[in-house]
């Protein structure tokens, strides 16, 4: 045997008189199980003082006696202070639940265990929980000793607890409030949970009360079983994640929006939730807002109007029209390439607005080409308001295309202007016309009277009466041709021919009826041009008439010039004579109608010659001048616009 | 009848050869007896007034035509009512015009009188005897 025994000698010392030892005398015990206990007690000891439970030990009227020191580092009370006192007097607070007080007095005074939880109070007045176990203690011979309680610090757990009870809470609050339904159903199709608006939903369609750990494949009515049934073994089958689903449920067509989120537990599936959007409602204002906003869009076709929104920051988003108009990539464009597309040349100041927040309305009315040769006239209105869905402002605008109520407007000025030239030529025309008709008149009735009175006088005071009063009649029916062709000047439109100007002129002189010496040359080169060949010959035989009458054509002639004119599209003629020349305040008015130079009844002008001229010429859109000096003689220029902008100088 | 006084002379300035014949036949007819001048433009009429060596002496009295070549009577009357010298010579327009505009220049120019040419052989008569009288009988600054 090798067991380990521990032994206790006592010995004692047999000694002479002198001190000699002569022997030991003693005794031997084996103490092998006493030391045993005494280790065993010794270990516990150190149990309880180490451990981090609490220990209380009272005596049988529950004063303490001992504490561990677990308990002085949870409660902060030290043994000094707790020995002799009763720890439900110290450690309970007013929020210890009574009930609880109340059970374990009752326990203690019976000698019973006690097992629970209690919510105490630390020296500082924090609050703790902590899960005892209270036993009485007895002696040998059954008597109460005292009480042993210990317990441990279970703080954490039951706030832990407490905050799962209420997270649950108002998570089922929450689901519960959702109008959009929200279920979950377990691999056997049991319903786990179901939030408030699933039960209410299938209590009206179906009439039926949904449950947690009813079937799922039951609860429908007959009518819509079987595709219920497919939802729902689809929902645990697939994986797919979100669907849209259109049913016709009861009654109405409606359109959900599903989705499936999958319980795992450790890796198998065992459910799934499902969450269930009704977006019939949804969809139809969608639908509708698209309807809206496609009329609006077709109405502004129609109107020729197009809009915009400038949200504030970046992006302007641009109607179709708009698109149309600026010749836009894309109806959402930054702000700057808008402003660049609707004012090229940044004249309008339509960049300020945008960026401006302390401007609220503007309106332009510009002209611009967005397009290669598509110039067009905008009338842009634009308005800041605040933004519905965020703190920025936003800058709304419609623009009205007035390039045609521009064209028109502009046209009716000018009708407006030429009717009012046209009646102010007509008033001047009627207030030239009575005097310079009447003078005539009232000559003729004069000389007729003279004629009479002189009757007696003989011959040569008569003839030359008489052949003044013919010559007044003449004169008149001059005036009254003149007229005739000036009112009719520029109102025809002629046929376009070519015109060899160098042949036509040649052709114009021989019809003139010139004076024998009279010479004509002819310089420079000749356009063969396209142009109204009648009102052409009309203005030039009328200058030459008059270069052959006014100027002293026997002695120097006259030269008529081709020139090139600074603008191309011009053909510049001048019929120069080297009369008598006409002075400088009279170079504009004798181009007035009726006016002359010479003093009426000379026989020469009737005024009206110059005047047609000048009609003629503008109405065709070239001018006429003169340059002339007294002695030297007068230069008429004139210049004819040469149709098709072709011209050929022909030098001959 | 003041013993002394001298006659104004009467200018005349109008362009119609017919209306100048008519005016002397019945000047001769009126027997009138003031010395006359007649021009056919304005501006042979403004130089023989003005001009240094000019022809026409004080007193006399200017009987214009309106529709004339060049310088028309307006032009005329409103060139000669500048000049310091002239003031007191009397200016009657005589015209065929009966335009309101022509009525309304002339007297804006302060004229002494604006009458019509009448056709009628009496009543052209009986309106240059008014002017010839009223020349006449008027004190012109000698």
């Amino acid at each position: 045997m090798n067991e380990e025994k521990w032994l206790s000698i006592k010995a004692k010392a047999d000694k002479r008189s002198d001190g000699w030892v002569l022997g030991l005398i003693g005794t031997i015990t084996d103490i092998t199980e006493k030391y045993k206990a005494e280790q065993k007690v010794k270990w516990l000891a150190t149990v309880v003082e180490k451990t981090k439970n609490t220990v209380i030990i009272s005596d049988s009227q529950q004063r303490i006696t001992w504490v561990n020191r677990a308990f002085e580092e949870l409660t902060g009370y030290t043994s000094e202070e707790v020995i002799g006192k009763n720890p439900g007097h110290f450690l309970q607070g007013d929020q210890t639940d009574k009930a609880t007080i109340r059970d374990i007095h009752e326990k203690i005074v019976s000698k019973q265990n006690y097992r629970g939880t209690i919510l105490n109070f630390a020296k500082n007045g924090n609050p703790y929980w902590v899960q005892m176990a209270i036993d009485p203690l007895f002696d040998s011979k059954d008597g109460l000793e005292g009480y042993i309680a210990i317990e441990s610090d279970v703080t954490e757990e039951i706030k832990a607890k407490n905050e799962l009870i209420r997270s649950e809470a108002l998570l089922k609050a929450v689901l519960n409030s959702i109008t959009d339904y929200i279920w979950a159903i377990d691999e056997n199709y049991k319903v786990t949970f179901a939030n408030n608006a699933t039960k209410r939903e299938l209590k009206e369609i179906y009439g039926v009360d949904i449950e947690v750990g009813k079937d799922m494949r039951n609860l429908y009515g007959s009518k819509d079983q079987d595709i219920w049934e497919e939802f729902l073994k689809s929902s645990l089958t697939n994986d797919f994640k979100r669907d849209r689903i259109v049913r016709v449920m009861g009654d109405r067509k409606r359109v959900f929006d599903v989705y499936f989120h999958p319980v795992f537990e450790l890796n198998t599936k065992t459910g799934v939730v499902l969450y269930i959007r009704d977006i019939t409602d949804e969809i139809k204002a969608q639908l509708n807002l698209e309807e809206k906003t496609d009329q609006l869009q077709k109405a502004q076709i129609l109107a020729d109007l197009g809009s915009w929104v400038f949200d504030g920051k970046s992006v302007v988003s641009c109607s179709e029209k708009m698109m149309e108009w600026l010749d836009l990539p894309s109806e959402q464009i930054s702000y700057t390439e808008f402003t660049n597309a609707i004012d090229p040349d940044s004249n309008t100041g339509i960049l300020d607005f945008l960026l401006n927040e302390g401007l609220e309305e503007f309106t332009i009315e510009h002209e611009f080409e967005a397009k290669a040769g598509s110039s067009r006239i905008l009338r842009t209105m634009a308005r800041r308001s605040q933004s519905q869905t965020s703190n920025r402002f936003v800058v709304r605008g419609v623009s009205l295309d007035i390039t045609q109520q521009e064209k028109v407007r502009s046209q009716l000025k000018e009708h407006a202007s030429e009717l009012q030239s046209t009646n102010a030529e007509l008033n001047q025309f009627a207030y030239a016309v009575s005097h310079d008709l009447k003078s005539p008149v009232r000559a003729v009735y004069n000389l007729a009277q003279f004629i009479l009175q002189d009757l007696s006088k003989g011959e040569e005071h008569i003839k030359p009466k008489v052949e003044m009063l013919i010559q007044r009649a003449q004169f008149m029916e001059q005036l009254i041709d003149g007229i005739l062709n000036y009112s009719r000047a520029g109102r025809k439109k002629y046929s376009i021919s070519s015109i060899n100007t160098r042949q036509l002129i040649r052709q114009l002189l021989e019809s003139i009826d010139l004076e024998k010496e009279t010479a004509v040359s002819i310089r420079e080169k000749w356009p063969i041009m396209e142009g109204e060949e009648i009102p052409f010959i009309q203005v030039f035989s009328n200058l030459l008439s008059n270069a052959v009458k006014y100027g002293k054509a026997k002695e120097r002639g006259i030269v008529v010039h081709s020139l090139e004119d600074r603008m191309p599209e011009f053909a510049h003629f001048n019929i120069q004579d080297f009369g008598d020349g006409i002075e400088k305040q009279y170079q504009e008015k004798i181009f007035d109608i009726f006016q002359t130079l010479d003093e009426s009844s000379n026989g020469k002008g009737t005024g009206i010659g110059l005047a047609l001229v000048k009609k003629i010429i503008a109405d065709k859109g070239g001018e006429i001048w003169v340059e002339s000096d007294i002695n030297t003689g007068s230069n008429f220029h004139f210049t004819w616009p040469i149709i098709n902008k072709r011209v050929d100088y022909e030098n001959q | 009848m003041r013993i002394n006084k001298v006659l104004p002379s009467i200018v005349l300035i109008d362009d119609d050869e017919v209306d100048i014949m008519n005016f002397e036949r019945t000047m001769r007819h009126l027997a009138v007896v003031n010395k006359f001048h007649i021009f056919r433009n304005g501006e042979e009429a403004r130089r023989a007034i003005l001009g240094d060596g000019g022809s026409i002496k004080k007193p006399f009295a200017l009987i214009v035509d309106l529709n004339m070549p060049k310088m028309g009577g307006h032009e005329l009357i409103e060139a000669l009512s500048t000049q310091k010298e002239l003031i007191g010579i009397p200016v009657f327009v005589f015209t065929t015009s009966d335009a309101d505009k022509d009525r309304q220049e002339a007297w804006e120019l302060k004229v002494n009188g604006y009458f019509l040419k009448e056709l009628s052989q009496n009543a052209y008569m009986q309106t240059l005897k008014v002017i010839v009288d009223f020349i006449n009988s008027s004190e012109i600054p000698q």
